[in-house]
């Protein structure tokens, strides 16, 4: 397998939270070098905060929350250098996560270029997490997440659907179905 | 005597109104089996639109039947191409709008739970009333109508459209336990004799430069029914509702592993999902919700977040839903 290959399975299991600290390290270097292994993460990104809405917030507060815990444990002599490599990564990440928001939503709003603090960042990821509409909603709840969540678990649902006894697809055409006039 | 011939003929003409009440339901429990083969085994292609609350959808269905395999390929004509492609237990989502493809297995083998088999019949009796209706015309064809009527309200009803020679489902109304009609499907066009090829089920978008999720179909998404551990419930049910399922899920677009619990009374389901939340992680819902006749509630208990979905009255959803507990 190749190197990419590897990185960008890093990339899907550090999403899941699968990485032990040693490997996320790894993955955070691989990713401040990597412009292709960084556009991979957006489009994982695009996809997955378009079907799982909060998952914006908790995927740059994880992130920032790693680095925090890395700085700390760092000795304090290599500290500043780390802490400098470590933040840019940081900054890459949120950046690419508030694009994929945009470029989800066609939400027309300026994004501060975010800042380089752990914090700042964490913040930073909230404001996507508020405006998102995926397109997806017929569900009458104004819960920021809730809809894609409740279509995941409608699939989910649907496998015991009662009319999944009677029509066979039927169930599945409420996923299917597409709302245009939610805009 | 007179006394004595009355009565016979009183007790022969309720012997009669009652076998002719039972001959009628068998003929309606008939009619659901036959619609519920002919949705497995029938090959067909057809168009349909389906309609609730304000909302008109349009869409494209092929079904066939291949070495005991149901495949079946569902394409939205509105809106984005999204589609959904089922072979036998593998289900792919397609939405061209996420950039994504997420890939689920259904958890039951492809048994087709609840199929309405005659077992469950004698359970959806205890709670709805078959009638058959009479013979109608939908989409161009003869249809049977099948009345499943909910005798109280705690779950709805159908009215059943199917096609006079093959059983196969034309068009579908949901009520409510007032006969209300919440929500509509009916074929417009409809192909029996479809001689449906490999291709027609094929997805209409490129899987290249989609991002795929696949469930983990492995041993983390088997039956857990470890009795000696304490186990989440719902405590408080409508009559007739059993807990069926328990299972718990590595869902593709969730982060924890979810603990799905399942519900029926025979015909309608409720779904319970029992997640646990990650420490200072807002719940992604609290309080009830709706689309069309599907029903939601999220509830929190302790670290968790609950949801119960399922195609039944909010009244329904409220009371299991809001009775999830953590059994000792």
């Amino acid at each position: 397998m190749s190197n990419d290959k590897i990185m960008q399975e890093k990339l899907s299991a550090f999403v899941d939270n699968e990485l032990d600290e040693l490997e996320t390290r790894q993955l955070m270097a691989a990713l401040s070098q990597d412009a292709t292994l960084r556009r991979t993460w957006e489009r994982y990104h695009v996809a997955r905060s378009a079907l799982h809405q909060d998952s914006e917030i908790l995927l740059v507060a994880n992130v920032a929350e790693k680095v925090a815990q890395q700085i700390e444990s760092e000795p304090s002599r290599a500290g500043s250098y780390r802490r400098q490599q470590a933040l840019r990564v940081v900054s890459t990440l949120a950046l690419a996560a508030s694009v994929a928001a945009i470029a989800i939503l066609g939400v027309q709003r300026l994004n501060d270029k975010p800042e380089s603090s752990a914090a700042a960042l964490v913040a930073g990821g909230k404001p996507a997490g508020q405006v998102i509409r995926s397109g997806t909603t017929r569900w009458d709840t104004k819960e920021p997440g809730a809809e894609n969540a409740l279509n995941a678990y409608l699939v989910e649902h649907n496998e015991f659907a009662s009319t999944s006894g009677i029509g066979g697809m039927m169930p599945y055409v409420r996923v299917v179905g597409y709302d245009n006039n939610n805009k | 005597m007179i006394s004595s011939v009355a009565q016979r003929c009183f007790l022969f003409s309720i012997s009669l109104i009652v076998s002719g009440a039972v001959v009628a339901a068998d003929n309606a429990q008939e009619w659901l089996m036959k619609i519920n083969r002919a949705a497995r085994n029938q090959d067909y292609e057809g168009v349909f639109v389906y309609q609730h609350d304000t909302q008109l959808e349009a869409m494209h269905i092929f079904h066939k039947m291949e070495n005991g395999l149901a495949k079946e390929r569902l394409i939205s004509l509105n809106g984005s191409p999204r589609e959904i492609i089922r072979e036998g237990g593998e289900v792919r989502c397609y939405w061209p709008d996420m950039k994504s493809v997420i890939v689920e297995y259904r958890k039951t083998d492809n048994k087709n739970f609840p199929a309405i088999l005659p077992e469950r019949l004698s359970d959806l009796n205890k709670h709805y009333i078959l009638q058959l209706g009479g013979v109608e015309r939908v989409a161009n064809r003869m249809a049977q109508l099948v009345l499943i009527k909910p005798d109280d309200d705690y779950r709805y009803g159908y009215h059943l459209w199917a096609e006079k020679e093959t059983g196969l489902l034309l068009k579908a109304d949901l009520v409510d336990s007032k006969g209300n009609v919440l929500e509509q499907f009916m074929f417009t066009q409809i192909n029996l004799a479809a001689k449906i090829s490999a291709n027609d089920m094929q997805p209409g978008v490129a899987g290249q430069g989609m991002i795929w999720y696949r469930e983990d179909s492995s041993a983390k998404n088997k039956n857990t029914s470890v009795a000696a551990q304490p186990a989440w419930t719902a405590t408080r049910v409508p009559t007739g509702f059993k807990l069926s399922m328990r299972m718990t899920r590595r869902m593709p677009t969730r982060t924890q592993p979810v603990e799905h619990l399942v519900y029926t009374d025979g015909l309608a389901t409720v779904s319970v999902f029992i997640e646990k939340q990650e420490k200072n992680v807002k719940l992604f819902m609290l309080g009830p919700s709706r689309m069309g006749a599907v029903h939601a509630l999220g509830v929190r208990v302790d670290d968790y977040q609950i949801t119960t979905v399922g195609e039944v009255p909010a009244e329904t959803i409220a009371l299991i839903g809001g009775s999830v507990a953590l059994a000792q």
